[in-house]
């Protein structure tokens, strides 16, 4: 068979490695890169997640899942942060990454509380804009609270 | 020549100079992690004020409430439940961390530079101690006291929903009054917080 330069130019740029993209990034290293992305990532899910709180009512019964789903979308792009930061980051950052943690497992109760809501026999749309409306206001603070600690930690700034 | 000054602007320069100099005079410590515990206690505490005056209201009522009081009762509700997460949340990284919460306290009280402030954390070494494990047991009491009073409040919400004249009745009248006492429990754990928090902060004070 004839060697073809251009025939193997082809195939190298066809089986060539492409960057993935994964909805959260894939837990690496801790560079400023990495870091970066896992920071922007958190916030843009975290400006998804409230969003989803606003329309939930619209989608009726479905509204809870929808929101279940968004809220599980920022705790991993929270979990994916988390596993880019550096000793440093985790030494000095253990008591805000444990006020974090926690502070997440709590707002997560909300939706055990809408459960219990309708279980009592509370009508959905009670239930739900209630729900939508603490997760709203909760993740607002968290997230103030994450920016707050972030800084501090010098997370994605590369000067950590 | 030099320029007078209109008064008010002189009154302005003099009233800058006098918080200038007040405040480089000023020797209480600011420790972020003892302002910040602080802030989040007086919040929770107000939030908590709130919910009790409101279900103490609802409670005094005869009959099924009034439309304006269950209203303003839900809303203070929603409030506790978003104004509490941080002092919960608080309440359970003490519990996961343990001692190494207020060991990065102590490291923290140690970085000062005021050398008169690390003198005085030095002398009362055993009573930040003490207040540490003061602090510690005040939040787990306060974490254990909040979560019946939550769930209290979220029962009576659905009553005064779907049936408020049940309010009026025994097991109605049972609930309030049960919740109401978890409430000023929490009430007395997070003075305890922040009776020990003031500790902190004269025990720094040269």
């Amino acid at each position: 068979m004839k060697f073809n330069p251009a025939f193997v130019l082809a195939a190298l740029v066809i089986f060539a490695p492409v960057p993935a993209r994964a909805q959260w990034p894939m837990p690496g290293s801790p560079t400023p890169d990495n870091q970066r992305n896992a920071l922007n990532n958190l916030r843009s899910q975290i400006n998804w997640f409230q969003n989803s709180t606003r329309v939930a009512s619209n989608y009726g019964d479905q509204g809870y899942g929808k929101v279940w789903e968004q809220y599980q979308s920022l705790r991993g792009a929270y979990s994916g942060l988390k596993q880019t930061l550096n000793p440093r980051q985790l030494t000095e950052g253990a008591n805000a990454l444990a006020d974090l943690d926690a502070g997440l497992d709590i707002i997560q109760e909300s939706f055990t509380i809408y459960q219990n809501d309708l279980a009592a026999g509370r009508p959905v749309y009670s239930a739900l804009s209630d729900m939508c409306q603490v997760l709203r206001r909760s993740t607002q603070i968290w997230g103030q609270e994450f920016s707050k600690h972030a800084l501090r930690l010098r997370i994605g700034s590369g000067l950590g | 020549m030099m320029k007078m000054l209109p008064p008010r602007a002189t009154a302005v320069f003099l009233l800058s100079a006098l918080v200038a100099l007040f405040s480089g005079c000023a020797t209480t410590p600011k420790l972020s992690g003892v302002e910040e515990y602080k802030q989040l206690t007086k919040r929770a505490t107000v939030a908590v004020q709130k919910a009790v005056h409101s279900l103490e209201k609802v409670s005094a009522s005869p009959g099924p409430p009034a439309p304006k009081t269950i209203a303003e009762f839900e809303r203070n509700l929603q409030s506790l439940q978003v104004d509490s997460v941080q002092i919960r949340a608080r309440a359970r990284a003490i519990r996961a961390r343990g001692d190494a919460y207020f060991a990065d306290w102590s490291e923290n009280i140690a970085k000062i530079e005021n050398p008169k402030v690390r003198a005085a954390a030095e002398r009362s070494r055993p009573q930040l101690q003490a207040s540490f494990e003061h602090i510690k047991l005040a939040s787990q009491q306060a974490g254990a006291a909040f979560d019946p009073f939550l769930s209290g409040l979220l029962k009576l919400r659905v009553e005064l929903e779907l049936r408020p004249e049940a309010m009026a009745s025994p097991p109605g009248n049972d609930l309030a009054r049960t919740t109401l006492g978890n409430g000023h429990e929490v009430l007395a754990d997070l003075a305890k917080i922040e009776s020990e928090l003031q500790t902190i902060t004269k025990l720094l004070t040269p």
